[in-house]
């Protein structure tokens, strides 16, 4: 039940980052589906999610939607995040921490409504890919 | 570990930051002074070290938008190595890990050429502000 509602996060976390890379996209879910069967597979999550944010906020810089200072801004503010779910996620194993990792990682995304408006004008664009990670 | 060589390191930190508002790099000096004195202080110190470094490699890639990509990854590496080390320092008040901190950092704001050429440029000027601040 749990994997099943960090799956959907995951798919609304994809939502945000469309733009990025769809090897990461990728990653990620194939990752999200190995989250009990090791560390390494955990990590691999964490950090095909960290590429993805990433990737996406440069590509909304480069399409100045957003400036460097604002790209910047949102990603600090994301790794906050991410450097304290790392250990309950990655050492605990904690699905639902991983949830709530997301959570907060779309609601920072969501804040600046320039970048949430572009996001889904990609969102529009990147479905193709989206079908090909989840194979729908 | 000694306060004087905690304080030659943080002088070496800050000339890698230079392009950060000097009043924050004043405040940074500032505040390292009162390192042992309060959790409090510590939160504060590394709130601002982290906005300071955000500032710096904003200011010096915001010309170059084409360059974001360099700027968030020199930006995910500190930050990476920003929350290895946060807890010892901001909770234990840790002066060896701060020192190791430091050394992170300045490794990794040094790996970009472009980023420490502008840096160093700036530097010269930033000296005598800094001998007015430290007191010598």
């Amino acid at each position: 039940m749990s994997l099943a509602r960090a799956e959907d996060k995951l798919k609304e976390f994809f939502y945000y980052v469309s733009a990025s890379a769809a090897r990461w996209l990728s990653d990620a879910y194939d990752a999200l589906k190995r989250f009990y069967e090791s560390g390494d597979a955990r990590l691999d999550l964490m950090t095909s999610t960290r590429m993805a944010i990433k990737d996406s906020l440069v590509r909304a810089c480069e399409e100045r939607v957003i400036d460097i200072d604002m790209a910047m801004h949102l990603f600090g503010d994301i790794m906050m995040y991410y450097g304290s779910y790392l250990s309950r996620i990655v050492v605990d194993a904690d699905i639902n921490a991983f949830t709530s990792f997301l959570e907060e990682v779309i609601r920072n995304l969501r804040l600046h409504s320039r970048y949430a408006e572009w996001a889904r004008k990609s969102w529009e664009g990147a479905m193709e890919i989206i079908r090909m990670v989840f194979k729908i | 570990m000694s306060a004087v060589e905690a304080r030659e390191k943080l002088k070496e930190f800050i000339k890698m930051i230079g392009a950060a508002p000097k009043d924050v790099l004043v405040d940074i000096i500032r505040l390292f002074e009162k390192f042992w004195e309060d959790t409090s202080y510590r939160v504060e110190l590394m709130g601002l070290i982290r906005n300071a470094v955000r500032s710096s490699i904003a200011d010096v890639f915001n010309d170059k938008r084409y360059r974001v990509g360099v700027a968030l990854a020199l930006y995910d590496d500190f930050v990476s190595a920003y929350y290895a080390r946060y807890s010892d320092i901001v909770n234990k008040g840790d002066i060896g890990a701060f020192m190791v901190f430091l050394d992170k950092a300045i490794e990794v704001l040094k790996s970009e050429d472009e980023y420490r050429e502008i840096v160093e440029d700036i530097w010269i000027d930033l000296q005598e502000m800094l001998k007015e601040v430290l007191g010598r």
